[in-house]
C-alpha cells in the first residue's frame, strides 16, 4: 500500500492511501497512518478512493485512529470509497463510525464544523 | 487436500483448484495469485472475486492468528470449486475447534466511543456469501461458503 499526506486549507489534513487494505496492506500502512492520525487533534479527511481492496485488519487500522483522534477532540472522515469497498464500510457498520463522503465539499464542510466547535 | 467438497456438494463442478498453505501471513500473496488465476481460467466476474478475496483475507488472518497454540509450522487446506451457477470455496484447518458461524457479531454499537475496531470478519463472510456451513471432521474444521455468479 502507499500512504501520502498534505495540509490543505483551513488546517485540514488529507491522507491518501493506495493499493489493497488487506492484512498485508494494512501492515505497510499502519505505523505511518497512526502517526499521522492519531497522535494529536486534528480535521483529517482519509482519501480511499484509491484503495481497491478492503478487509477487517484496515478497518482495524480506520477505526482505531479515529477513536484516538476522536477521544483528542478531532475528527476523521473517510473520502470517495470505490463500490466494493463502499459495501464492505456499509456491510461492517464502519459507516455508522467513521463519516463517509463521495462529495468533496461535503467531507471539506464537515471537518470545518467539528473545527469550529 | 481432503476431498470434502465431492461427498457433500452435488453440483456438478465444471472445475475444482486446491492450495495448501502454511501458517503464515506471508501466504497472502500466494492466495491471492491463485485467485486470480483461478478467475482468470474460468472467466468470474469482479464482483465474485471480490467476495471470494474478502473472505479468504476474513477467514485466513483469524485462523493463522488464533487457531494454533504451538509454534509448530501448519496447513491450511483451501480448495474452490467453479460450478454452473456459484463458486464454492472451502477452507480447511487442523487448529482448535471453533464454528465460526456460531459467533454473534458484535454490531449493534454504532458510536465510535464504544465501537471494537476488530470483530466484523464473520459478518463479513456471512453477509458476501449466499450459504455457509461449518463442520469439524477428522480434526480438521471445515468451512464452506458459496457465491453466486449471477
Amino acid at each position: 500500500m502507499e500512504i501520502n499526506s498534505e495540509t490543505l486549507e483551513n488546517g485540514v489534513l488529507r491522507v491518501s492511501l493506495s493499493g489493497r487494505m488487506d492484512v498485508l496492506g494494512a501492515q505497510d500502512i499502519d505505523i505511518k497512518f497512526t502517526a499521522l492520525t492519531a497522535t494529536k487533534k486534528a480535521s483529517i479527511l482519509v482519501d480511499i478512493s484509491g484503495v481497491s481492496f478492503l478487509a477487517s485488519l484496515g478497518m482495524r487500522t480506520l477505526i482505531s485512529s479515529a477513536k484516538a483522534l476522536s477521544n483528542r477532540g478531532g475528527l476523521m472522515v473517510l473520502y470517495k470509497p470505490q463500490p466494493n469497498v463502499a459495501e464492505v464500510l456499509e456491510t461492517a457498520g464502519v459507516t455508522s463510525l467513521i463519516p463517509v463522503y463521495d462529495d468533496y465539499e461535503n467531507a471539506i464542510n464537515a471537518l470545518h464544523l467539528n473545527q469550529d466547535n | 487436500m481432503p476431498e470434502l467438497i465431492a461427498q457433500t456438494n452435488s453440483e456438478s463442478a465444471l472445475a475444482v483448484s486446491s492450495l495448501t498453505i502454511s501458517n503464515h501471513f506471508q501466504e497472502m500473496v500466494q492466495v491471492a495469485n491463485w485467485l486470480t488465476e483461478f478467475g482468470t481460467t474460468y472467466q468470474l466476474s469482479n464482483q465474485v472475486l471480490f467476495k471470494l478475496d474478502l473472505v479468504l483475507n476474513e477467514a485466513l488472518p483469524n485462523i493463522i492468528s488464533y487457531a494454533y497454540l504451538d509454534d509448530n509450522p501448519h496447513q491450511i487446506y483451501l480448495q474452490l470449486q467453479n460450478t454452473e451457477n456459484k463458486v464454492w470455496l472451502e477452507i480447511a484447518d487442523d487448529g482448535l475447534a471453533f464454528d465460526p458461524l456460531q459467533k454473534i457479531p458484535n454490531t449493534m454499537i454504532t458510536t465510535l466511543e464504544d465501537a471494537s475496531p476488530t470483530g466484523r470478519g464473520i459478518l463479513l463472510i456471512k453477509s458476501f456469501t449466499a450459504e455457509q456451513n461449518y463442520q469439524y471432521l477428522n480434526g480438521l474444521n471445515i468451512l464452506r461458503v458459496s457465491i453466486p455468479k449471477a
